[in-house]
């Protein structure tokens, strides 16, 4: 009987996304998670004695030009060496794309699958062969395991495949392939990477996406880790995932549906944040608070977020130990009533009137796409490119821009909108 | 609305004041208070009745907050008119005017959709509002726009705002700033890319530095060796160098040594012991002799001292006569200046007793004070209670005359109340009136009702055809039963149905009739085939011909004529072949064309069925028609007695629908009619029925043409006026009853406090006469006597005390004398005769003297004695050194003490060779590198001394440059390594990307931030712009002639001109039409022209039902003839809602009583 880990999409040093330092983020509890959770990957290797340790693809972050990286890969590699653990590595679109790949030196426990044509690696002393390629292109629209051998017989056959199958939401098709043509080659596990969350495909036979080690932002919510498969008499008797990670993402959603104090959403803010603090046994926990429903508090979120904001940040820390902490807070509120329904003077009226026809025809505000061009120009480019783009002069944001920014004022300008 | 009355029942610093605003329905009202009159509290009472009481008010210092209560009566344009009763707290805070909870929403067509905030920025106007609305236009300089929005919604709230947006961006970014955070942000940003730029290590990078360092330390390992080797070299010669010096002296020493041969090795110590031993022993023999002679000396000073006088023996005596002198003195000092004092205090002690008027001596001073103290306690208690007995007793009487007083005035008012009347039955007819409900509106919705019936009833007959007649007609109509109509109706249907059967067989007998002549004729048009018919016919031919043969053949009858009939042409016998051949060609054509005859059987057969069924149809159709004429003769017979000629059943059906109608709209109309009679008849009767009850009471009753309702009300209030006075009448008797009692109680008190003052009188009366004063002193002049008693006995008791301390002093004087005299009698016989005080100090200064002497003595003996000690002491010392010069020979192996320094010299000189050599060998040994010295002398015989430095200064060299060298390799070596090292896997680079992730996320966040700001604030500045373009310019003409009017004519009209940044701003025309910018009108013309905005503005509301406009001291500013202009343009303001100019200035008053001389309608209310 043997075991071994099957882990992916480690994209080691890859930066938090999204998450601002305020006051109370311990920036030394989570700094250079993906390396911690890589150590704790290779931890978990040596602690339950793997037979070897399958990297199915985005060892680094695309572009990332470190070599250090690199180098700090090559210690963790010597420590399972140490183990007579081995590992087989195959390149992902990510590995593709990085330059430490074509030169770093690993040492002798690594192989690293061709990137020119499918290759097989027997372990006979385990009775098990592992079949796998790796990829020069950052782009690769084939189905290359097609070019994988048919499964020997007799033996446990495991094919290593850095692949988005045929398509996974949220994932740039990749290496495209299907279910029925991996069953077709006889193996009996396939080792997927590529989509970051932990799936099992299917279990006759085993095609088991381990997910990615580490969340790196909002996105990537809850347990990341890798699998430890079970192998007895070549036929899989165990799959388990373990977490590796060292802080957690989450969302907390809160209902505000008639509630009638701002008390009363910190009250149940409080115990929705509890309740996923708890879920996550002590670790650092980094929540998105999302407030949606109807509620007469609409408007005194809407005329003060900040303050606010900062208040549901000091609850979280109260709530989380100090080990929690809120990303973002996203006011989804609703108001209870019309604004017709919430307005008395005529003349303020009047003013909400031409808030409305100016936000219907954004040409009309005089002054304000002169001023976020000034800021446009110094912004670095990372915030105006890219898929979040948050080019302040862009048309989408603008129109988001210019409806929040009339609910704030109508919420200021209202009867009861400036308690604070 | 309008204000009717603001009553003050508990708020601020009122208690049940009422503030009536009903003389005018079109006056402007000015209430008048001092500086704390309660002003601003009134004013603020105004919005809280309207609103409710804050929660957290300044009104509730004098009533606590659970007991302010703010009344008001209020009514609308239309007259409707409310009382409420305003109370503080969280719910339920309007009441009735009796006190029943009611909601806030009953206010709610009074405050016309005003809200508090927009009831106190457009209705109302303060000073400070209009300085501070001023001051604004001054700071926009007289912009139009932003003063205009100033005076319309205060721009407090939104320049606020704009400016909280502006700061709040500001502190976010700025294009030329660094500051901010986005600025902020982005330079670290930009710094930390930097760094994790700069820290990032490229593979190739670190391959180079990794091959270098192993080249570097190869070369390092090599050069080591070289080195080692020639510092082997180097140490040789460096030490042969080293320890050639040290060999050659070596030598010398040896040879000193021996030269000396035997020497006595004295210890090292010895000198010194030897030296210190024999100053010791000189120092004791010096000592003997310097003791002796101080001895000596003593003894003789000794010998000459005198012996002391015997007082000695005295001497505590003598100091305590000396101590006792000091006192004595000061006593007979003090006495004459003692005896000064008691004269004056007698004296003041007799001037006392004469002011009084005690004509006994001092002596006898003692009975006056019994009595006086006898009596004081009670003199003192009557005169504290005499003021209280006096008060008392006139209250009392003041007390029982103003109760008589009210007495009288109540029973006036009593009488002059009108008479009481029985309300019992106008009551009756109001309550029975009431139950009545609302008779007027009721009349009228019936009248309203019925004619509407009416109406419709006539649309429905005028609109029914067929049939013309009244509506009595209509209901009487005999039309027939709905079961008749059915049925006719299915009578009809079945025959329509049956006729279309009917011609639905026609159509297809006719159509099948068609098809078979079509059949037959293409048969016909094929030749014609031979029937079962024609095959008979053959044979029967064939038979009959068959047959003549036969006659002729066997009978021989050849019967001519029957056989041309069977065929005139042809013989017989050719006839009947002819008919044979004709028949079997019959019969043939059947066998051969069966199926063709076949078909035209058939044909022939269908064509005589059809000819059947078209027969049985035409007779059907002949039935058909005679029912047809049956029923509808039957039908026109129904509706004969209707004078109806109907049509068919179903527009007939129609028809009686619309009869229906018509006829349900007549009942209607019939019942609305009846309804409407009856309430007439009830609406009568009541209004009868109340003037009924009302005559008793007035006699207007019939003069006026009432509607139900206002009787009704009219009669309530009589009734109301009638109930008010019978409880008048019950409260006032009531009152007098009650007052009766008290004017009782009042005597009551006024007596007691009479015999109390009485009794008082015999008390003091008593007590004067014990005094010694007449028995009417007052008692002011008694408390003063008592007081000149109080000082006499104060002085008499001074005098005694004084008396006593005199005779005390003379006592001490005698008996001090008397002792001093005694001790020198006994003692010292010879002082008897001086003073005491000689006496005294003799015997002190002999006895001191006596002292001294005595102390000298004992200090001598006391010398002598240390003497004799230190003297035996030295001797013993002297005795003990000597022995010790003894031993220190015998240890030098010397006879006499001048041999000494000599045996030391050679010991030492023996030595110091010694240790010299020790020495030398040490440092040999030490620098030797462990060899021995035989050694170092056979290695220093191999190489010529003088050639060592030479040979050696080139070694260094060599060795220098490698390890110079070995150096630059190390620090080589270290640099690869501390690049390697920053190579070394180290995350800086990803730390400082996570870093500037982090940034980023702040960056984008406040960008977010930044953006909602400016967002919000620009589309807050032009919405306020275009609301102002669009209210400008009528606002701007309307503020205009108020402010002309205001200035009173000074500036005709308010325009716009062009300011320095493009911008319209405001300007003033003066009478000649110079134009003036805001900035140079003086601060009351500018108050003027912000009130003018304000009121402008103010005008746009007054529609529908205005809220009361309020104006508070706004005329500070003014001058007089500005002042009394505002006043007018109120005045007129006023005709159209209500306003309320609250003031503190009288001249303001005074004003308006000028003003209202010429025109009336300002009502001038105290506060």
């Amino acid at each position: 009987m043997i075991h071994f880990i099957h882990a992916a999409d480690v994209h080691l040093d890859s930066p938090l996304i999204g998450l601002a330092r305020y006051g109370d983020v311990p920036v030394d509890e989570i700094r250079g998670a993906s390396r911690r959770a890589f150590e704790n990957l290779v931890e978990l290797a040596l602690r339950e004695g793997v037979a070897f340790l399958i990297l199915a693809g985005d060892l680094y972050d695309g572009d990332w030009k470190d070599y250090n990286t690199g180098i700090f890969i090559a210690r963790q590699m010597s420590r399972l060496k140490d183990a007579n653990i081995r590992v087989f590595i195959t390149a992902g679109n990510h590995d593709a794309a990085s330059q430490i790949t074509r030169s770093l030196k690993l040492p002798d426990n690594v192989h690293l699958f061709s990137t020119r044509r499918a290759e097989s690696v027997p372990l006979p002393e385990l009775n098990v062969i592992i079949h796998g390629r790796g990829f020069t292109d950052r782009i690769v629209s084939d189905d290359i395991s097609k070019q994988y051998p048919p499964a020997q017989e007799g033996v446990f056959n495991i094919g290593v495949l850095h692949t988005s199958l045929n398509g996974r939401e949220g994932h740039d098709v990749y290496a495209p392939c299907t279910i029925d043509g991996l069953k077709a080659k006889g193996y009996q596990y396939w080792a997927l990477g590529h989509v970051h969350r932990h799936e099992v495909i299917s279990s006759d036979p085993w095609v088991v996406y381990p997910g990615n080690l580490q969340g790196r932002h909002i996105r990537e919510t809850g347990a990341k880790g890798c699998v430890i498969v079970q192998v007895d008499d070549s036929e899989v008797t165990d799959i388990r995932h373990e977490s590796v990670d060292i802080l957690r993402w989450t969302v907390a959603e809160v209902d505000a549906s008639g509630t009638k104090d701002a008390s009363d959403i910190m009250d149940l803010a409080a115990k929705a944040l509890d309740q996923e603090w708890s879920k996550h046994g002590g670790m650092p926990v980094i929540a998105r608070l999302r407030i949606i429903g109807s509620s007469a508090v609409h408007d005194v979120f809407r005329a003060n977020p900040d303050h606010w904001e900062a208040q549901f940040r000091a609850a979280a820390q109260e709530h989380g130990n100090g080990r929690l902490w809120i990303e973002k807070v996203l006011f989804h509120t609703r108001p209870e009533a019309d604004i017709e329904e919430r307005v008395g003077d005529e003349a303020i009226t009047a003013i909400l009137n031409e808030l409305r026809l100016l936000t219907a025809d954004p040409t009309q505000v005089v002054g304000l796409l002169d001023d976020l061009n000034q800021l446009k120009q110094r912004l670095p480019a990372d915030i105006l490119l890219g898929p979040n783009s948050a080019d302040p002069t862009d048309p989408q944001v603008m129109a988001r821009m210019l409806s929040e920014a009339r609910e704030f004022l109508e919420s200021r300008l209202l009867k009861g909108g400036i308690q604070t | 609305m309008r204000i009717l009355e603001l009553y003050l029942k508990a708020y601020g610093p009122f208690t049940d004041v009422g503030i009536s605003f009903e003389e005018s329905l079109s006056g402007l009202y000015i209430i008048y208070g001092g500086n704390e009159a309660g002003k601003s509290s009134a004013l603020r009472a105004l919005t809280d009745f309207l609103y409710g009481i804050p929660e957290r008010t300044r009104d509730g210092f004098l009533h606590g907050n659970d007991e302010l209560r703010i009344g008001g009566r209020i009514c609308l344009r239309e007259g409707r008119e409310r009382s409420f009763l305003r109370r503080k707290g969280r719910k339920n805070t309007l009441l009735t005017a009796d006190g029943h909870p009611v909601g806030d929403d009953e206010l709610t067509p009074y405050r016309a959709g005003i809200s508090r905030d927009m009831f106190t920025t457009m209705f109302g106007i303060d000073h400070d509002e209009l300085v501070r609305g001023g001051n604004d236009i001054l700071a926009n300089r007289g912009r139009v726009g932003e003063a205009l929005l100033t005076a319309a919604i205060g721009t407090e709230k939104f320049r606020a705002l704009l400016e909280e947006l502006e700061s709040a961006s500001h502190e976010l970014f700025r294009p030329q700033a660094s500051k901010p955070r986005i600025n902020a942000s982005i330079s670290e940003f930009k710094v930390l890319r930097e760094k994790a730029r700069k820290e990032s290590l490229p593979a190739r990078e670190w391959d180079q530095h990794w091959r270098r360092r192993q080249d570097l330390e190869l070369e390092l390992r090599q050069m080591d060796a070289k080195i080692k080797e020639l510092q082997i070299e180097q140490h040789r010669l460096a030490r042969i160098q080293r320890v050639s010096k040290g060999l050659a002296e070596r030598q010398d020493l040896f040879a000193k040594l021996s030269a000396m041969g035997t020497v006595h090795v004295l210890a090292a110590d010895f000198p010194m012991r030897r030296a210190s031993c024999l100053k010791d022993w000189e120092n004791a023999r010096d000592e003997v002799e310097r003791t002796k002679k101080k001895l000596e000396q003593l003894r003789v000073s000794f010998g000459e001292l005198k012996t002391p006088s015997p007082l000695l023996n005295e001497a505590v005596t003598i100091d305590d006569l000396q101590q006792d002198l000091g006192s004595h003195l000061k006593a007979l000092k003090d006495r004459p200046d003692l005896d000064g004092r008691l004269r004056q205090m007698k004296n003041e002690a007799r001037r006392l007793m004469e002011t009084i008027g005690i004509d006994t001596g001092l002596d006898s001073i003692g009975e006056v004070v019994t009595r006086v103290e006898r009596n004081r306690a009670l003199v003192l208690e009557l005169a504290r209670l005499y003021e209280a007995v006096l008060t008392t007793g006139k209250k009392a009487e003041k007390a029982w005359e103003r109760k008589i007083r009210e007495q009288e005035g109540m029973q006036k008012e009593y009488q002059e109340l009108p008479e009481i009347l029985d309300p019992s039955p106008l009551q009756e007819a109001v309550s029975k009136a009431r139950r009545a409900g609302d008779l007027d509106s009721e009349l009228t919705k019936a009248r309203k009702g019925a004619k509407a019936t009416e109406k419709k009833a006539q649309s429905l007959l005028a609109n029914l055809g067929l049939w013309s007649g009244d509506m009595v007609n209509a209901l009487l109509l005999p039309v027939p039963a709905k079961e008749s109509l059915d049925r006719f109706e299915g009578e009809f249907q079945s025959l329509i149905e049956n006729r279309k059967e009917i011609e639905r067989d026609n159509r297809e007998i006719t159509a099948e009739s068609l098809e078979v002549q079509k059949k037959l004729d293409s048969f016909t048009r094929t030749g014609m085939v031979p029937t079962e018919a024609d095959l008979d016919e053959s044979r029967n031919r064939r038979q009959s011909g068959w047959t003549l043969i036969r006659r002729v053949l066997v009978d021989g009858i050849n019967d001519e004529e029957a056989n041309r009939a069977f065929n005139p042409e042809l013989p017989l016998p050719n006839a009947y072949e002819e008919s044979v051949a004709n028949a079997d060609d019959v019969a043939d054509r059947l066998r051969r064309e069966a199926q063709r005859v076949h078909v035209l059987a058939d044909l022939q057969a269908a064509e005589s069925s059809l000819a059947e069924r078209r027969k049985n149809m035409e007779t059907e159709l002949t039935i058909q028609m005679e029912k047809e004429t049956s029923v509808v003769n039957e039908w026109q017979a129904l509706w004969a007695p209707c004078i109806i000629k109907p049509l068919s059943p179903k527009e007939m059906r129609a028809w009686l629908v619309s009869l229906r109608e018509l006829r349900d709209a007549i009942g209607q109309m019939n019942s609305a009619v009846d309804d409407l009679n009856e309430l007439e008849t009830k609406y009568e009767s009541s209004v009868q029925s109340l003037k009924e009850a009302m005559r008793a009471f007035r006699s207007d009753v019939d003069q006026k043409k009432w509607l139900f309702q206002d009787l009704l009300q009219e009669a309530d209030r009589d009734r109301e006026s009638i109930l008010e006075n019978i409880r008048k009448h019950q409260e006032l008797k009531k009152q007098i009853g009650k007052h009766a009692q008290q004017i009782q109680e009042a005597l009551k008190e006024k007596e007691t406090a009479a015999a109390e003052l009485l009794d008082w009188q015999e008390k003091w009366h008593t007590a004067m006469t014990g005094l010694g004063l007449a028995p009417y002193t007052l008692p002011a002049q008694a408390m003063s006597v008592l007081e000149q008693y109080t000082d006499l006995f104060g002085q008499v008791k001074s005098i005694t005390d004084m008396e006593r301390r005199i005779w005390a002093i003379n006592e001490e004087v005698t008996r001090f004398e008397e002792k001093v005299r005694e001790f020198a009698h006994s003692k010292v016989p010879e002082y008897a005769a001086y003073p005491t005080q000689e006496i005294v100090l003799r015997l002190k200064e002999e006895v001191d003297n006596a002292r001294i002497l005595q102390e000298e003595r004992q200090n001598y003996v006391q010398r002598i004695k240390e003497m004799e000690d230190d003297l035996g002491t030295a001797e013993v010392t002297y005795k003990l050194m000597e022995r010790k010069v003894s031993d220190l020979l015998k240890e030098a192996l010397c006879h006499d003490p001048s041999e000494f320094e000599g045996a030391e010299n050679r010991s030492l000189d023996y030595l110091r060779h010694k240790n010299r050599l020790e020495t030398v060998e040490q440092f040999l040994l030490e620098n030797g590198d462990g060899l021995s010295i035989q050694s170092l002398q056979a290695e220093a015989a191999s190489i010529p001394t003088d050639e060592i430095p030479t040979a050696l200064a080139k070694v260094n060299e060599n060795v220098d440059e490698r390890i110079s060298y070995r150096q630059e390799l190390n620090t080589k070596i270290g640099e690869e390594n501390a690049e390697l090292r920053r190579m070394d896997g180290l995350s800086i680079a990803a730390d400082a990307e996570e870093q500037a992730q982090a940034i980023l996320a702040l960056l984008c966040t406040d960008v977010e931030k930044y953006h909602r700001a400016r967002t919000a604030f620009f589309l807050l500045k032009n919405a306020m712009d275009r609301y102002r373009e669009k209210n400008q310019a009528p606002l701007l003409i309307r503020a205009g002639e108020i402010f002309s009017r205001l200035t009173a004519g000074a500036f005709p009209k308010l325009t716009t001109d062009i300011g320095s940044e493009d911008e319209p701003v405001l300007t003033a025309l003066r009478n000649d039409g110079a134009r003036l910018g805001v900035e140079g009108m003086s601060s009351g013309t500018r108050d003027q022209l912000y009130l003018s905005l304000r009121l402008a503005t103010a005008e746009t509301y007054l529609h529908g039902e205005p809220m009361p406009f309020i104006v508070d001291d706004v005329l500070v500013n003014f001058d007089e003839a500005r002042a009394a202009a505002t006043l007018r343009v109120l005045q007129e303001m006023a005709e159209r809602t209500q306003v309320i100019l609250f003031t503190h200035h009288r001249h303001i008053v005074d004003m308006a009583t000028e003003i209202v001389k010429e025109r009336p309608g300002i009502m001038i209310k105290n506060l």
